[in-house]
């Protein structure tokens, strides 16, 4: 049995797996996010309130994308459903837990002190947009993914970092703590374009997924092939899922802040 | 104007990421050299269609591919013959033609004319299947310096089984000799930067590139520059080099732990004090005991390998300096899946050999 989905180079079938480091890492997940609302709740004087329904979908939306057989299929064995993995950790399940803290939990964020100070500075725009570039750069650099998939600890921290990317990026879109004077809605929908829509990263990745003459990645190059699906044609798809993913999440973002913005102000 | 960003942007992404993808150089040959070039063996064997195939003949003045495997394989024969396909496919007409790929069957049980042209034709349909008498096939493989293929059965079902067999398909220059390998983990840009070059150069002209290559790798390895020790579960230990009688060669010992779910194969071996190295295989017993050199030697999954007096061995040839009980020589070992690993050996004198292998009795000679 494996802790977590890491590319083992075995032919695939269907026969389910257990991964029971993805289980107890959603356990701590729901785990943390309830005492982090109980602090919340203790510190405000305040009773506690359950989780907010979206932080329960996005858990779900994680343990459905770490588990298997996407985990095990992204893992290992191809670009497309690593990259369909990448869209749901990094861009579709953080917004949803990113509304898990209840008001009393974030409002913990500004005390005083020097761990609550670094985390406001990360979880400003600016910073939360380099971390979040960085990290989907680094992370999808052939020799780092090469080389980390066929670990399960590298695999594991490949998945964590998109988690926390995510998070972080979202952050300030959803969340008013720290407050942020200037980041209003005109700045918010131009974060959310250079993070998803015009970024040179996702660019940069998409071109290469999708008009390199070779596969991008040997790790799912090498694996052995499921039927029908050629390494090339494989990695094209990754391209174009990344391509069309993020646009379609950065214009729902999108639609939403200009609809607020269009209520606040009129 | 967002287009052009939108390019101006990509590029520098595109940069950044091909700066960090550039491994190797293009200028040097991606697959294996072999320590001496392999001429390409005579042998008849019955195609797809069921008619004769003389593979010298057959394959004259082209680039001839071979690879041993069975189509029910799941993992390592598809990648191949689908990397291959691939690059076949982006090669000029003319060149392509040049390039004869031939899928020599291991599984003659299951892998009938019939099915080797449908699953070779699945890749390219231009690949030849071919097929024997599983005697005619292990002469073949033996004729290669191949261990002979054998089945792993995977329950009771006698229908259901995998074959061991080599991982590397054999390159046959033009001039019929075959001077690289290309075992599993060569990927289809090595196949790009090969195969063109493999088409349009001469046996020559080959010989000089890889030896100019060899020489540039030593120098690296002896500058410390070369590749760090790669030991994704797999292990070396136990290694040591007799001190040897002669000046000109010696034998080195290793023990090699696969601790990998999957086989991996040493492809090639070399020595800081040596001009050349060679994995060699004793053979026969008595009298008639000999040794052979083996391009290859496939180390089993889950299993301990060991380069042992009497065994397989390490030949360490054309001594670059004397070496005696007491110095270190260091080896490089090029294994298929897990890469270069780099080991220091000490010198012990023969005596002691079975001190240093942990091995039962005294080695015999």
């Amino acid at each position: 049995m494996s802790f977590w989905c890491s590319a083992t180079g075995a032919a695939w079938t269907w026969q389910w797996r257990a991964y029971p480091g993805v289980w107890l890492f959603i356990i701590l997940l729901a785990v943390g996010m309830w005492a982090w609302n109980r602090a919340g709740a203790r510190a405000a004087l305040k009773p506690q309130r359950p989780a907010h329904p979206a932080f329960v979908g996005g858990l779900v939306i994680l343990w459905l994308s770490l588990d298997w057989p996407i985990g095990a299929l992204g893992a290992g064995y191809l670009a497309s459903v690593h990259m369909l993995q990448f869209l749901l950790m990094a861009l579709v399940a953080p917004p949803l837990l990113v509304l898990g803290p209840s008001p009393e939990a974030a409002a913990l964020l500004e005390r005083p002190g020097r761990g609550y100070a670094l985390v406001r500075r990360i979880l400003s725009p600016l910073p939360a947009l380099v971390i979040f570039s960085a990290i989907v750069l680094l992370t999808h650099l052939p020799p780092i993914v090469d080389a980390l998939m066929a670990s399960q600890l590298g695999s594991m921290l490949i998945d964590l970092l998109w988690i926390f990317a995510g998070f972080v990026f979202w952050w300030p879109l959803i969340r008013p703590v720290p407050v942020q004077p200037r980041f209003n809605y005109p700045m918010k929908m131009g974060y959310l374009m250079l993070g998803l829509m015009f970024s040179p990263i996702m660019f940069g990745l998409v071109a290469f997924l999708v008009y390199s003459t070779t596969p991008l990645y040997g790790v799912f190059e090498l694996a052995p092939p499921l039927p029908g699906i050629t390494a090339h044609a494989d990695h094209q798809v990754a391209g174009v899922l990344m391509s069309i993913g993020a646009a379609v999440i950065a214009f729902t973002g999108l639609s939403v802040l200009f609809f607020r913005w269009n209520k606040v102000s009129g | 104007m967002l287009s052009m960003i939108a390019k101006r942007w990509s590029l520098v992404a595109a940069l950044l990421l091909a700066a960090c993808a550039a491994e190797r150089s293009a200028g040097t040959y991606r697959g294996v050299a072999l320590p001496t070039p392999l001429a390409k063996p005579a042998f008849t064997l019955t195609d797809f269609t069921g008619q004769p195939y003389d593979f010298a003949a057959q394959t004259r003045d082209k680039v001839a591919l071979v690879f041993f495997g069975y189509t029910h394989c799941p993992d390592i024969c598809p990648l191949h013959m689908a990397n291959i396909a691939a690059v076949l496919k982006r090669m000029p007409a003319g060149d392509k033609a040049r390039v004869a790929t031939v899928f020599v069957t291991t599984d003659p049980e299951r892998d009938t004319p019939q099915r080797l042209r449908e699953w070779l034709g699945n890749f390219d349909p231009s690949f030849v299947g071919l097929t024997g008498s599983l005697e005619q096939l292990a002469q073949i493989q033996q004729m290669f310096g191949l261990p002979n293929a054998t089945r792993e059965y995977l329950n009771a079902d006698s229908a259901n089984y995998f074959v061991g067999h080599g991982a590397q398909v054999f390159a046959f220059a033009r001039d019929g000799n075959a001077y690289t390998i290309y075992p599993f983990g060569i990927r289809q840009e090595d196949w790009a930067n090969d195969l063109p070059r493999l088409v349009n150069a001469s046996g020559e002209e080959i010989r000089r590139d890889l030896a100019a290559q060899a020489k540039a790798e030593a120098l690296a390895a002896t500058e410390g520059k070369a590749s760090s020790i790669n030991m994704d579960g797999l292990v070396v230990t136990q290694a040591v080099v007799a001190e040897p009688a002669s000046l000109d060669e010696a034998a080195a010992y290793i023990t090699i732990r696969n601790g990998l779910a999957q086989e991996d194969t040493l492809v090639a071996v070399a020595a800081d004090i040596a001009v050349r190295g060679e994995v060699h295989e004793t053979m026969g017993e008595g009298e008639l005991r000999h040794m052979m050199a083996t391009p290859t030697l496939v180390i089993p999954a889950r299993a301990e390998t060991k380069l042992a007096p009497n065994g397989n061995h390490i030949m360490l040839l054309q001594l670059k300096k004397k070496i005696t009980a007491g110095d270190s020589v260091t080896l490089y070992l090029s294994f298929a899946r897990v890469g270069a690993v780099e080991v220091r050996a000490p010198v012990v004198p023969y005596a002691e050999l079975e001190k240093f292998l942990g091995l039962p009795g005294k080695p015999g000679k």
